[in-house]
């Protein structure tokens, strides 16, 4: 019995260690998001806050879906990525589209060329685009979305 | 190597990674420990049928519009698991009919109520993230971690305290009921955990490859080992060292995180067995 009492304290000590390797000491999120996620600089030294470019797809897909999880973290960000560029259905807003590595699940984040009036100065429907811009917030209405603005193909 | 180095230290900044390795490693050493017992009880396929009934549960969750599913799937894999353990031998339909049937029940009424009534705009997703994991594990919550954490320090609390209870009830329930061993209660403790490791193990590898986890590590340990413990302890450090393998491979070379800790499994198992016929020659 003293064996597994110690067996088990060992255990929950084991447990207890690995919450603490979850716990953040980083920078802070940004103001007010409350949120717990935090962007992590991968640039080369360039202006890039968070440079997808340089990640896997399966990390590019998790990251992306954070991102759109808790985007309160990511506002005022300056984001790179690469995916495939595609519109809605009337044309109205433009996405740079990745997919997971099962190719069953996709998620976008739209964006707003600067000083382009689409289809003048937007890549063609489907076709692989890099696209760099600010993460910022807009609402329709009483709902929130999120754009990266000021965009330009890379 | 040390661009593959630099490249995972870069990778651990990343919240979201380190969450992923704490539950990946925690889902593994939990399936292990149950995988020999339902190996060894031939319940191997249990793991599959209720993780079905878990899919089911998460689409009716969906359905209704609970924000948060783990409770309601929990209880109703736990009851599922319950019924399939404890008294599916002593039912009319017993066995591996009866686990097949959840198993394909769960599964189709699960996919025909999310066809029928689910809001999401991203159906074939939705269901192709719980089928096959894609990258849940990768997109846990902190809350979703804390949770695996204690779920997983009481199914290992639970495995070491009825450690006696389990070994018996494992190799001859019969024997075990004649001694005085409440076999009737044991039963349904580790249909409770089996069915907590299922919810829990959805995440890492999705609902169709969850045999997967639960049945490599154990048939690789017993291709090298003979006792009870020494399977288990082997077991365990199998599970781990694949799954945390798997979620590195996985996000290094952008594969499916599930399929890819399988096909880790599977790599060990070839390995073990080629190891266990090259030592059998030598006897």
């Amino acid at each position: 019995m003293m064996k597994k009492t110690v067996c088990i304290i060992f255990s929950l000590l084991f447990v207890c260690s690995l919450c603490s390797c979850g716990s953040e000491k980083t920078q802070p999120a940004s103001a007010g998001s409350g949120a717990e996620y935090q962007t992590v600089p991968l640039s080369d030294g360039s202006d890039v806050d968070l440079d997808l470019t340089a990640l896997s797809s399966t990390m590019i897909y998790s990251e992306v879906y954070n991102i759109m999880s808790t985007p309160g973290d990511y506002i005022g960000k300056t984001i790179k990525m690469n995916g495939v560029f595609a519109t809605d259905d009337n044309e109205n807003y433009y996405f740079c589209i990745i997919k997971d590595a099962t190719a069953c699940c996709q998620q976008g984040i739209e964006f707003i060329l600067n000083g382009a009036q689409y289809p003048d100065g937007y890549p063609s429907l489907g076709s692989d685009i890099t696209v760099l811009g600010t993460f910022e917030q807009y609402y329709e209405g009483d709902q929130p979305y999120y754009h990266l603005i000021d965009a330009t193909l890379c | 190597m040390s661009a593959v180095l630099t490249k995972l230290v870069e990778y651990f900044q990343f919240p979201f990674v380190r969450y992923a390795l704490i539950a990946g490693t925690l889902i593994a050493f939990c399936s292990s420990l149950l995988g020999v017992t339902l190996v060894l009880r031939r319940f191997s396929f249990i793991g599959d049928g209720l993780s079905h009934v878990a899919f089911g549960a998460m689409a009716v969750s969906a359905v209704v519009g609970l924000t948060n599913d783990m409770p309601l799937t929990l209880a109703i894999t736990v009851i599922c698991a319950i019924l399939l353990l404890r008294t599916g031998q002593s039912t009319k339909i017993n066995g591996d009919a009866a686990v097949a049937m959840i198993s394909v029940g769960a599964l189709a009424i699960g996919y025909l109520l999310m066809n029928l009534f689910s809001k999401s705009s991203n159906l074939s997703g939705d269901v192709c993230t719980t089928l096959f994991g894609s990258t849940s594990i990768l997109t846990l919550s902190k809350f979703e971690v804390v949770l695996c954490i204690v779920l997983s320090a009481v199914v290992a609390a639970a495995f070491i305290l009825f450690y006696n209870r389990v070994f018996a009830v494992t190799f001859d329930e019969n024997f075990a009921a004649s001694a005085g061993t409440r076999t009737g209660a044991s039963n349904t403790a580790i249909a409770i955990i089996v069915a907590v490791v299922i919810v829990l193990a959805m995440n890492l590898v999705g609902s169709l490859l969850i045999s997967a986890l639960i049945i490599f590590p154990a048939l690789s340990a017993m291709r090298l080992f003979k006792s009870f413990r020494s399977v288990t302890v082997c077991s365990a450090i199998l599970s781990v060292s694949c799954s945390v393998s798997g979620i590195l491979i996985s996000i290094l070379g952008g594969t499916p995180v599930g399929s890819t800790i399988v096909a880790v499994d599977i790599a060990v198992f070839a390995m073990f067995h080629i190891i266990s016929l090259i030592k059998g020659g030598r006897k």
